[in-house]
């Protein structure tokens, strides 16, 4: 059985489903407990589940993730938030130095699922809307995923829960009541490290993740009225990376454009362009096109905040760009 | 400090162009005479080219994987006055100056790869190519000249992959097949191709064969190797039943000149083998093979052989053979039906051996035995001999070598 269902409500779904088959599966984190979290996604498990499984913790992201690691080592499947992705800054350490290293140090498990409501296009300004995926790609050890659809949401984060390792997984909280669509009942996976063909197109490659997927999808239909069909691949897991789609979108297209709100500037587009390059320079016949937030503090102003993110009309501008070639 | 260039070298004479298959030293090394500096390939071989100056190699001219005439500069190199003018004495470096003679179709030799716009612009020539339109246009065989044409009918210096493409269609061309793998022809392949097609299609060729015993010759080999320990080749232990055999029928080592309607035959035996490496046939020689006793002659086997597996032979060491022997037998086949090479007049070749049921004995005696055969074939030009002396070439060949003539 299937039925439309929000990006948000779907995230919930995952988690009720991982705590009813698992009692080992917790979650905690900043208000989630009785007010449900500041997003509502983890509002009604605290009645379901009781307190001792929904907990509220201390204003500390330290504390968050130190409580996971120790959790996880005790034989715990802790799904810790961290209110706002920006916040993870204060438990870097947590994360790169205990979290990333304790299967390579230790040979045991560790399975923690980091849920990272991430991401703007809200007016919500520098604190509260930044894409930091890209810092902890460098760090080995870490499964990164990104859902862009509620079937992916809920999909995704059940194979993050039931992972034996570190799954930072990126939800989109623009997209929490913005994204529809049809989600099974049942419990289900969707594979970490496996990207999908959002729209086929045989002109050129957007490769995307995350908030701009749906953009991607826009521009796709405006370059379409121009006559270019544009592939659109939403990647969902930064690491592993799917570089089988990649390549055999790209050696069809032989044109890419790529994109994503995080910023350009030493972002996940830069590390994709090289990976391009250096394994199939044969099919390109354009130059690889990044297209990235803008290097600055993202700004509150609606107006302001438009300028510094990759607009609809970028995209279509690189598209036609790249059909030059 | 002067600049010269360093052009395309000539490693024979019938040698016209060659490849650049990589460049060992990198702009900026400082290399002295004899230094490796470039992988070349042509139509013969694959070999290192060593640095014939002293001298900075100040920029690459022609990357790997161009094809570039003979005589026409490939780098830059700096080196003191005074040994570039005795390079340039010695007619081995060409004047940065004289750049302009050396090429007619290209200015002074510009350095392809300094000027970022250059490095952008992944030109071939003039005109600019994407690494795909490139692959694409290979692979379909489309040349530089369409190409210009291409670009220029789009008033650009840009072949686009819709140009392309669009060419490619309007010439019947499908779209590539991802079921096929499209494989470069190399310049060695090319060169095998363009000889076998030339053999075939202007020499008239026969063939003859006959079964020859080597039970006494595999009995001396393992004898050899049992007291001696060395491994005798094959073709060693048949040398000089080959030679006599040549010697005695001189026009299965001669040519047919049709310019001049004679026949030529060869004074020298220069014995061509036949060794088949992954890149394609090479056919090193070992020259006055009829000087030479059966160990010499297995020694220079020997080391041409293994050289020829890893490209290491030296450029006079391929071509000028007189006759040539073709061991398929090695890759464990029993018949052939050879391709001579040009512009020889036959080519020989020997089967693997096999162990055989043979009638032996006295005719009448009705016996059998187990013998050791092996079949030799001989492919060659009618025009220069009939069946007569292919066959009496063969049957003395055999006897030789039941005989285990100069074997000792």
């Amino acid at each position: 059985m299937t039925r439309e269902i929000y990006y948000a409500d779907a995230i919930r779904e995952a988690l009720a489903l991982a705590m009813r088959e698992d009692p080992s599966v917790y979650v905690f984190g900043e208000d989630v407990a009785a007010y449900g979290g500041v997003f509502g996604v983890t509002m009604g498990l605290a009645a379901e589940f009781g307190q001792q499984r929904v907990r509220n913790t201390p204003l500390s992201e330290a504390a968050i993730l130190g409580e996971a690691v120790g959790a996880a080592v005790y034989g715990m499947r802790p799904v810790p938030e961290i209110q706002f992705g920006d916040f993870i800054t204060s438990a870097m350490s947590q994360v790169v130095d205990l979290m990333a290293n304790y299967h390579y140090r230790n040979g045991t498990a560790l399975p923690i699922t980091v849920r990272l409501p991430s991401g703007g296009m809200l007016g919500i300004g520098n604190f509260h809307s930044n894409c930091w995926e890209n810092w902890f790609v460098h760090v080995p050890g870490l499964k990164i995923v990104v859902p862009a659809t509620a079937y992916d949401a809920k999909g995704l984060l059940l194979a993050a829960i039931r992972d034996p390792n570190p799954v930072l997984y990126f939800e989109q909280k623009r997209l929490y009541r913005l994204v529809k669509d049809d989600v099974p009942e049942a419990s289900y996976e969707v594979e970490i490290g496996k990207a999908r063909l959002a729209l086929e197109g045989n002109d050129l490659t957007i490769l995307t993740y995350g908030n701009m997927v749906l953009e991607a999808l826009k521009a796709a239909h405006e370059l379409g009225k121009r006559g270019i069909k544009a592939e659109v691949i939403d990647l969902r897991s930064l690491v592993p990376l799917d570089k089988e789609l990649i390549f055999s979108s790209v050696s069809k297209t032989n044109r890419v454009l790529i994109l994503h709100e995080a910023r350009k500037v030493a972002g996940f587009g830069g590390e994709l362009a090289a990976l391009i390059t250096e394994e199939i320079f044969d099919e390109l016949a354009a130059p690889i096109i990044r297209l990235g937030a803008k290097s600055m503090p993202v700004p509150m102003n609606p107006n302001l905040e438009a300028f510094y993110l990759p607009s609809i009309q970028d995209v279509v501008a690189a598209g036609e760009r790249l059909m030059k070639y | 400090m002067t600049k010269i260039l360093l052009t395309m070298p000539q490693p024979g004479e019938t040698i016209t162009e060659g490849h650049i298959v990589r460049w060992i030293a990198h702009v900026g090394d400082v290399l002295t005479e004899g230094a490796p500096l470039v992988e070349l390939e042509t139509e013969k071989a694959l070999f290192e080219y060593e640095s014939p100056f002293s001298g900075t190699l100040e920029c690459i001219i022609e990357e790997a994987g161009q094809t570039v005439k003979v005589g026409e500069p490939i780098a830059i190199f700096e080196t003191a006055a005074e040994a570039a003018a005795r390079y340039l004495s010695l007619g081995v470096a060409l004047a940065y100056a004289d750049a302009d003679k050396a090429s007619q179709t290209q200015a002074a030799p510009q350095p392809k790869n300094d000027a970022p716009e250059a490095r952008q612009k992944n030109s071939v020539g003039q005109i600019q190519l994407s690494p795909f339109v490139r692959k694409r246009a290979a692979q379909a065989g489309v040349d530089q000249t369409v190409l210009t044409q291409l670009a220029a009918q789009n008033e650009e210096t840009r072949v686009t992959k819709a140009a392309l493409d669009n060419h490619l269609a309007s010439q019947g061309v499908a779209k590539l097949s991802v079921d096929i793998e499209v494989l470069p022809v190399s310049p060695i392949r090319r060169r095998i191709a363009e000889n076998m097609m030339l053999s075939k299609t202007t020499i008239p060729h026969a063939h003859t064969g006959l079964a020859v015993d080597v039970s006494g010759l595999t009995q001396w080999r393992r004898e050899k190797k049992a007291t001696l320990g060395i491994e005798l080749s094959y073709m060693a232990l048949i040398q000089p039943a080959l030679i006599k055999a040549i010697l005695d029928y001189p026009l299965v080592n001669a040519s047919f000149v049709t310019a001049k309607n004679e026949i030529h035959c060869f004074k020298n035996v220069n014995l061509g083998v036949a060794v088949g490496s992954e890149q394609g046939l090479v056919i090193p020689v070992i020259r006055q093979a009829q000087n030479l006793s059966y160990t010499e002659f297995n020694d220079c086997l020997q080391d041409i052989v293994k050289r020829a597996l890893i490209q290491k032979l030296k450029p006079d060491e391929v071509g000028g053979a007189s006759f040539i022997f073709n061991n398929y037998g090695y890759y464990g086949t029993t018949f052939g039906v050879q391709i001579i090479q040009p512009p020889l007049s036959a080519i020989l070749g020997m089967g693997a051996i096999q162990r055989r049921v043979v009638p032996v004995g006295e005719p009448g005696e009705n016996a059998m035995g187990i013998r050791e055969i092996a079949d030799f074939s001989l492919a060659f030009d009618h025009r220069v001999m009939d069946g007569r002396e292919a066959g009496l070439f063969l049957s003395e060949l055999r006897r030789g070598i039941e005989a285990l003539l100069g074997l000792e």
